[in-house]
């Protein structure tokens, strides 16, 4: 049956195309029928039978029937056109000037079944529910009656012009009859408008390609209004093009949406950078508009000059008009990006933005495990959004920038235009945290190493050499046991000054057994009682070294000022995290930005990756908690 | 008494062996590192062995590790560990399980010429030795007077009672009540063994005395193999 019908359309398109072509050969000059309009138009009629058929076939049966309606119209449209050029032409009777007048009116149908398609489309889709149907009814029913008032009412032009109206219309109610249908063209786009926002999940690749599609006709009704001006008012350009850019803009919305209806509804899903057509669809509107006005500033112009500027000036006020408009229309096409685009406004991206995109993203993307990993300079590998060093390995992103634990990766499109700031900025916060973190390291191994001299070195010289003149008091006199005994004591000064210079700010106990050996060691000093509760795990060295200063920072301060009589000092590693406390029963009233010591300490702390909190305790006292990332 | 000397720094061995000949001890062996060490051992079986903690080649506890071999191969001979820096848990480890025959003393000991051939006398002999800066690390928060405290402490680093007694100017009757009301308050049994006693007050310590070190309930120690 399928076969049949493609057979008889098929053929009647080519043959009512080929009685127009003969009639344009004989010498029947009339615009409407230039050859690359019928031309067109038949495979217009074509494709939108293939795509009506092929709809019909996949089960969308609604939707295809009314793309075999647009099919059925456009071969009524050729035909009608054929009988007119070829009947109507030669003959004065009822029957000629029906052929002629039907073919006059015949571009109105198919122009609102085209929008009912869209409506219907969203139908079917479950965008729209209830009063789709009801715009589909209007638009459709308007266009019949525009089509059937057209024939009765409105004066056919040459060559036909003898051909009379049957009925007298005022010039008024002419001028009106056409406007609801030419706003019907705006049907298809206010449907995808309102169903985009609420498009679920399934649907929205296919409701974005919709969209997408509706907003041909309206840029190709544009091209037509310029083509128009330009050929007919303005008369810069001939009239023989301006009628084959309106014959292209006429044809193009049926062969483009019929195909991409059938795609967008076919079985498989269209891809997701629909937002990359819409940003140039958007973009040819802009050019189309940039255009006109260029076209209607030339015909008040005269010279090349001023029509040059005049259309540079109009596309430079309407650049950041369109970026506007591209933007503006994905975030309303795309839920995703919009969700994106919201939570970037409200975040504040402090001195965590990784941790703070990666954050968005989660949200957005509705993955509560997807990771940022983000790039070290120089070669130094990939870091979490924590800053811990881990493989590369997901999905890139850009440049510096993967992501891990995606579910679709198509959806990361639309949001990398609205995080990617953010991105940039986490990788140079990471790579300035990274270059922070070598300095240290390199310090700390360089006291380190200080330290090992000195004590291997020139405390054992020392030593040795005081326990030399020691030895050697022994066989002296009184005198010269005298000065030697200032001399071994002078020594001995110098050692004790010399271990605490070496112990300096990474003692050798704390590289060499960690942190609680380091940290008995160092309350053990102390005159106040101290609690450790200290697991004796070893950290990751930079880590060590940066508790190991909280800890002595914090105990000085408390001897110093809380006159506390017990301090607790606890430190628990879970989930790659060390959480370090130091609470005491003192005064408390301690501030993070009253002393120089704890703020320099919160900085170590940052540098590190890490957080601080300086807060009050019950009932009294100062609670110091410290949180570093320790992979 | 014949002694073998562990210690890296050439110039410190040399002075140590010297101040120790003068005093009439034979000094059998140096040694640079912890391999030499356990072969002067068993080549000379001296009857005390000087250790530093730290030495070649890895500079972090083969001393240690070499006396620990020691005391386990060779029970008799006595020990005296020396360390640049005081590492309270470390030295009591080594001390709180056999302290007889055992030393641990910080490097700068030996400048007390006097003190540290006493001390050596006193290991070889049987006896206990823990520097004071370990003693006073596990003393903070043991809930004693002060007093009581500072004579815990001088126990516990292997002081006799005359010893004792005349480190804080008082009679050693006065230092034996000190004891007892101590040891009654601690609740550790009233052992007439000087070296038994030690042991008591330094596991005591190590248990009780101090939170800083040990979990919860540990008093109770695994021995050290």
């Amino acid at each position: 049956m399928n076969r049949w019908a493609r057979a008889a359309v098929g053929g009647i398109v080519v043959g009512t195309a080929g009685v127009v072509m003969a009639a344009w050969a004989s010498g029947f000059r009339y615009g409407g029928s230039a050859p690359v309009f019928v031309v067109l138009l038949a495979v217009s009629a074509l494709v939108s039978l293939e795509a009506g058929l092929g709809l019909v076939r996949s089960g969308e049966r609604m939707v295809g029937r009314w793309v075999l309606a647009v099919c059925g119209s456009l071969v009524v449209y050729l035909v009608s056109t054929a009988a007119a050029v070829g009947y109507g032409r030669w003959n004065d009777d009822p029957a000629a000037s029906f052929v002629v007048v039907l073919h006059a009116a015949g571009y109105i149908v198919p122009v609102a079944l085209l929008q009912v398609c869209f409506v219907i489309a969203g139908v079917r889709l479950g965008l729209v529910g209830a009063a789709g149907r009801r715009l589909a009814a209007a638009v459709g029913g308007y266009g019949l009656a525009f089509a059937v008032a057209g024939m009765l009412a409105l004066p056919v032009g040459p060559p036909f012009a003898h051909i009379q109206p049957v009925l007298e219309v005022p010039e008024g109610a002419a001028m009106v009859l056409p406007l609801p249908w030419m706003a019907g063209v705006f049907a298809g786009p206010a449907v995808a408008w309102r169903a985009l926002s609420r498009a679920r999940r399934g649907a929205r690749p296919r409701a974005l390609m919709i969209a997408v599609l509706a907003l041909t006709p309206v840029a190709t009704i544009l091209v037509c209004v310029l083509a128009g001006f330009m050929a007919f008012a303005f008369d810069v350009m001939s009239v023989g093009l301006g009628e084959a850019v309106l014959a292209v803009a006429f044809c193009a919305p049926f062969l483009v949406c019929t195909a991409g209806l059938r795609r967008a509804l076919g079985p498989k899903p269209p891809p997701g950078d629909v937002t990359r057509v819409l940003s140039v669809l958007v973009t040819a509107l802009f050019s189309i508009v940039v255009v006109a006005v260029s076209t209607i500033l030339g015909s008040g112009l005269s010279g090349v000059l001023p029509v040059v500027l005049g259309t540079l000036a109009v596309a430079a006020v309407l650049a950041p008009l369109r970026r506007r408009s591209v933007r503006f229309l994905s975030l309303r096409t795309d839920p995703v990006r919009a969700r994106t685009a919201r939570l970037v406004r409200v975040a504040e991206a402090g001195t965590r933005p990784a941790e703070t995109v990666q954050e968005i993203l989660r949200t957005a993307l509705d993955a509560p495990d997807l990771l940022l990993l983000l790039r070290l300079p120089d070669e130094r590998g990939w870091v979490t959004a924590e800053g811990v060093p881990v493989p590369e390995e997901g999905v890139e992103t850009g440049p510096s920038a993967r992501l891990v634990g995606l579910q679709d990766a198509a959806d990361v499109d639309g949001c990398l235009p609205e995080v990617g700031p953010l991105i940039e900025r986490a990788v140079l916060e990471m790579a300035v945290r990274d270059q922070a973190a070598r300095v240290e390291e390199a310090v700390s191994e360089e006291r380190k190493r200080l330290e090992r001299d000195l004590h291997d070195g020139v405390q054992g010289r020392l030593l040795a050499l005081a326990l030399d003149l020691k030895m050697a008091q022994r066989e002296l006199d009184a005198q010269a046991q005298l000065v030697l005994t200032d001399a071994a004591e002078g020594l001995a000064t110098a050692i004790d000054e010399l271990r605490a210079l070496a112990g300096g700010t990474t003692p050798d106990l704390l590289s060499r057994r960690g942190l609680k050996a380091a940290l008995t060691d160092l309350t053990g000093r102390m005159p106040t009682r101290i609690h450790l509760e200290i697991p004796e795990q070893r950290l990751p060295a930079p880590v060590e070294t940066v508790a190991y200063l909280v800890v002595c920072e914090a105990v000085t301060n408390v001897l110093k000022h809380a006159e506390a009589e017990q301090i607790a000092i606890a430190l628990t590693v879970s989930d790659g995290r060390a959480a370090l406390t130091v609470r005491d029963d003192g005064r408390g009233g301690t501030d993070l930005r009253a002393g120089t010591g704890l703020r320099g300490l919160s900085e170590r702390v940052r540098t590190a990756g890490g957080s601080m909190v300086v807060s009050d305790a019950r009932p009294h006292g100062t609670v110091l908690e410290v949180i570093l990332p320790c992979g | 008494m014949r002694v073998a000397i562990a210690e890296d720094l050439v110039l410190l061995r040399q002075s140590i062996a010297r101040l120790l000949t003068q005093n009439g001890m034979e000094v059998v062996a140096e040694t640079g590192d912890a391999a030499g060490l356990i072969d002067a051992v068993v080549a000379h079986r001296p009857d005390l062995v000087i250790a530093d903690v730290r030495m070649p080649p890895t500079f972090t506890d083969e001393g240690a590790k070499a006396a620990l071999l020691l005391r386990d191969r060779f029970p008799a001979i006595a020990v005296v560990m020396l360390s640049h820096i005081v590492e309270p848990a470390l030295a009591m480890r080594l001390a709180a399980d056999r302290p007889a025959r055992f030393g641990y003393l910080l490097k700068d000991r030996v400048l007390d010429l006097d003190d540290f051939v006493a001390v050596v006398r006193r290991v070889a002999a049987g006896g206990t030795a823990v520097d004071r800066q370990v003693i006073d690390h596990y003393l903070v928060g043991s809930g004693l007077s002060p007093r009581e405290r500072e004579v815990l402490g001088l126990l516990a680093q292997g002081l006799s009672n005359l010893a004792i007694a005349r480190s804080l100017v008082v009679s050693e009757r006065t230092v034996d009540s000190h004891l007892a009301s101590i040891f009654v308050k601690i609740g550790l049994p009233q052992d007439a063994d000087h070296n038994r006693r030690v042991r008591a007050a330094l596991l005591w310590l190590r248990g009780t005395g101090a939170s800083t070190d040990v979990p919860p309930g540990g008093g109770n120690l695994p021995s050290q193999a």
